[in-house]
């Protein structure tokens, strides 16, 4: 199944790990990667690349990042021209809950993060009872 | 070509940049003025990728970069917000007879260099050429300041050479 890799701004890669686990426990294949003060991109790309390899059992891996953009949108960006890797931006607790639900269900990175991309603004609502 | 703003970082176009220093220079394009840039196909996709999409981006050599900001203007509301990865390409703009007296630094991490570099603020390192090199652009009247953002007090380069 693909490997998902979260890579983010300070603390909020880890944000997610703890959200995750309190909705659907510990998931398998999957790492989070926090970019912290005084990290240099270079830092960044070997703690990022190292993730990703860990992830990645053979149908590719989804590295999903905070800010478009940012410092770890773009070492991402510098991964998938090396390796078999797509990169979501902007992503949310939504879009990770269902990157878990439908990563073996056979589709290429990006097919499943097409869906993601979707997935993810659906979740982008304004509601009030009134 | 009216030049809106010069800035060195090696970073390149990266969160702070768009969201502030843009609207801050009131810049309608960028141009990343770099020959190091134009030569690594993978830091050329990624400022491809990444630039606003409501702004038009360009990465071109210093070359390139001296001609198209000393030629005859190119549309009078053209205010363009410069990106160098480091002092000796803003050198090369200014020896090249573009017109500007001063230059904002950002990240400088010493990206890709051999030489020792010592860190002098949070967000700047420096090689000796470096230092060199901001030391002939001081010498041509450019004011040379570290800012990450816009709203941060501007610290001068020449106290920290």
């Amino acid at each position: 199944m693909l490997g998902i890799v979260v890579a983010a701004h300070g603390g909020l890669a880890q944000g997610f790990a703890e959200a995750i686990e309190l909705i659907i426990g510990v998931q398998e294949q999957m790492e989070f990667v926090n970019l912290q003060p005084g990290m240099s991109p270079e830092d960044l790309k070997n703690i990022l690349m190292t993730a990703v390899k860990a992830v990645d059992t053979g149908d590719g891996s989804l590295i999903a990042v905070d800010l478009f953009g940012g410092t770890p949108c773009n070492v991402a960006l510098t991964i998938t021209a090396e390796v078999e890797a797509v990169c979501l931006t902007g992503v949310n607790l939504g879009i990770l809950l269902e990157a878990i639900g439908i990563r073996d269900n056979g589709a290429d990175p990006q097919e499943i993060a097409e869906k993601l991309v979707e997935v993810g603004k659906e979740g982008i609502q304004q509601l009030k009872i009134s | 070509m009216a030049i809106a703003l010069i800035r060195i970082d090696d970073r390149l176009i990266h969160g702070q940049i768009t969201t502030k220093w843009i609207a801050h220079a009131n810049a309608n394009r960028i141009m990343i003025a770099s020959d190091r840039i134009v030569q690594d196909k993978i830091r050329k996709s990624v400022v491809e990728l990444t630039a606003p999409k409501s702004i038009k981006t360009e990465v071109v050599t210093l070359a390139e970069a001296i001609e198209k900001l000393t030629g005859p203007l190119a549309g009078e509301n053209c205010k363009v917000f410069v990106i160098c990865v480091s002092p000796d390409e803003v050198l090369a703009l200014k020896q090249g007879g573009v017109a500007f007296n001063q230059v904002v630094i950002g990240n400088m991490g010493a990206m890709g260099s051999i030489e020792p570099a010592t860190r002098v603020t949070k967000s700047v390192l420096l090689t000796g050429k470096d230092r060199k090199d901001f030391n002939e652009l001081l010498e041509l009247g450019v004011k040379c300041e570290i800012r990450v953002i816009p709203s941060d007090r501007p610290v001068d380069i020449v106290r920290l050479l």
